[in-house]
């Protein structure tokens, strides 16, 4: 095994002098609302399912956070989930499609923009048209909502949401003596990283065990996996995990500005290796392509500075 | 300090004036001496604003007529922001073509009021004449957005050919309510006679009260409905209504009738009624 250089511990544990290296994205923010908090779950459950990656998903997307009644646009309750996607037009072609297959669809939801601004893209104006000619526009408060009849009463949903620049792939890496103390170790990060706003992390339960390196032997695949974190080739590859670590898992974050990923991730961070001796944590690291494909780089040491 | 204001001199009380463009926006940037020399238009003359009315400077947060200001039209026209107050009641075409900021008339206003509003909010603590947000002569349409919240009662034909935005009548209203309305919303607290929404095409009109409203014949028959956008309209007039008001609104079962289908038309009434006190 080749030997990185740490810069500091915490609670014992390696920091990595590494970085993570995120890409620009854009993104937007909606508020699914509902007749009781189990519909809205649902909802944003659904519309946010097979969003971990735009590699091959289009977007990424999960639940930001519940909503207080005070915050809920219908006084409903309310869950705020963000999207994020590579250009404005594929984060429409995203957003459109699954607000009307998996919010439209869902009893008594109503779909709402999240954030305000002069860069908008198109939501209820396109899914209007489910109406077939029986869709009301409404304008209220300068804001425009349609109502479309649906076979419960009628879903309203904003005209268009806002989109902002944003940023995909914050990311670190817990390497622990064994898959359940990593395990338990995420999950101790993904417990404080879900108190903060303006982050998701789009992966199941927050964490990806298939860490991906760009390109592969085979040229019609873009992506394959990271073998240097893999601990069943660590005979074979110049493997980057120290002697002891039986297993690597990725929290990736998105988030919409700098300083929100830098502050999931010192969070997320912090918390895991607080209980991360009790889960044979052993060191903390970034994911990087060598900092030639993405324009922001979050030094580890930056962010526990 | 005081805020700005401009005050009727009284010999012109019965003089038919032009006030479009004495608002906020375009008055409280310029000194006394260019305001002095401003020119409204009096019995279809101009004249310099000094000419016509006393100038008191003040603090330039707001700006403030009064006087006899029956005669005057279209105050407010123009308007795109800031707060203007009216202390007193006002001729004809109130709000003309004013696209921001805040309006507030003590007293009642003429024919026409808000009706080429496009933004802002009007508020009249009196009454309103006829065509109130409704489409003036040679034009299609009436109101195009915005807010005209009335304390008192509402003249004939209120929101003819309306196209857009909320007009809330705390009183009673004249014949002609909503007829071929286009769309918006107009929120009816007092009595209306019989026939209501004739020909209108789409928007809500919502009447409030206990008894049952006679429908025209192109309506379909009031059935009880849950609407889940009525939380945000209310909402945005929270602040704007008063508490009795708001609970009339908010604690009421909903009636839906659709039409008027005579004319095509898939406008709504509700029926908000109102919940007797045991």
């Amino acid at each position: 095994m080749t030997d990185f250089p740490t810069f500091t511990q915490i609670n014992g544990i390696d920091i990595e002098d590494s970085f993570a290296e995120a890409f620009p994205m854009t993104a937007t923010r909606l508020i699914i609302t509902a007749e009781d908090r189990y519909w809205a779950l649902r909802a944003a459950e659904a519309m946010t399912g097979f969003a971990t990656s735009v590699i091959a998903c289009g977007c990424e997307a999960s639940i930001e956070r519940e909503l207080s009644q005070a915050q809920s646009p219908d006084g409903r309750p309310a869950i705020a989930v963000l999207v994020f996607s590579i250009s404005s037009k594929e984060l429409e072609k995203q957003v459109v499609r699954r607000v009307g297959q998996c919010v439209l669809t869902c009893p008594s939801t109503s779909v709402f923009a999240g954030m305000t601004g002069e860069k908008q893209i198109a939501l209820g104006s396109k899914l209007r048209y489910f109406g077939d000619g029986f869709q009301i526009s409404k304008v209220i408060g300068g804001r425009r909502f349609w109502r479309v009849p649906v076979m419960d009463g009628e879903f309203v949903c904003e005209a268009q949401t806002a989109r902002t620049s944003a940023i995909g792939g914050g990311n670190f890496l817990v390497l622990s003596e064994s898959l359940s103390g990593a395990l338990r170790a995420c999950e101790t990060a993904m417990d404080a990283m879900r108190q903060l706003t303006n982050v998701i992390m789009p992966f199941p339960g927050g964490v990806a065990r298939s860490g991906s390196k760009v390109g592969s032997k085979y040229k019609w695949l873009t992506a394959s996996t990271n073998h240097v974190y893999c601990p069943t080739l660590r005979p074979i590859t110049a493997s980057r995990l120290p002697p002891g670590v039986g297993a690597a898992l990725e929290v990736v974050i998105d988030g919409l500005t700098e300083a929100d990923v830098a502050r999931a991730m010192r969070v997320g961070i912090k918390a895991a290796c607080e209980a991360g001796t009790r889960y044979g944590l052993r060191r903390v690291t970034a994911g990087n392509y060598g900092g030639k494909l993405g324009q922001y780089h979050f030094h580890l040491k930056d962010i526990l500075a | 300090m005081s805020s700005l204001t401009l005050t009727l001199r009284a010999d012109l009380d019965q003089q038919r004036m032009d006030l479009h463009g004495i608002v906020p926006d375009r008055v409280l940037p310029l000194s006394v001496g260019d305001l002095a020399k401003l020119p409204i238009s009096v019995s279809g003359r101009a004249c310099p604003l000094a000419e016509v009315f006393e100038i008191s400077d003040g603090q330039r947060d707001r700006l403030v007529l009064r006087g006899a200001l029956a005669s005057a039209d279209r105050v407010g026209g123009g308007m795109r922001e800031g707060l203007l107050i009216v202390e007193s009641s006002v001729g004809h075409r109130l709000a003309d073509r004013m696209s921001g900021g805040e309006l507030c008339v003590c007293g009642d206003a003429g024919h026409y009021a808000s009706a080429q509003q496009r933004g802002g909010l009007v508020t009249i603590s009196g009454n309103v004449g006829d065509f109130c947000a409704a489409a003036p002569p040679n034009s299609r349409r009436g109101m195009q957005g915005g807010q005209c919240l009335v304390e008192g009662s509402a003249g004939q034909f209120l929101a003819y050919r309306m196209r857009r935005g909320t007009v809330v009548i705390g009183g009673n209203v004249a014949e002609g309510c909503a007829a071929s309305m286009v769309a918006g919303t107009v929120v009816l607290f007092g009595e209306f006679p019989f026939p209501l929404a004739v020909g209108m095409r789409r928007g809500t009109v919502i009447v409030v009260g206990a008894d049952k409203p006679p429908m025209h014949v192109g309506f379909t028959p009031l059935e009880s409905i849950e609407l889940s956008y009525l939380p945000l309209l209310f909402d945005s007039l929270r602040t704007k209504l008063t508490a009795d008001q708001m609970r009339l609104l908010t604690e009421a079962e909903t009636y839906r009738a659709l039409g008027d289908r005579a004319s095509g038309g898939l406008g709504e009434v509700l029926w908000l009624a109102e919940q007797q006190q045991t």
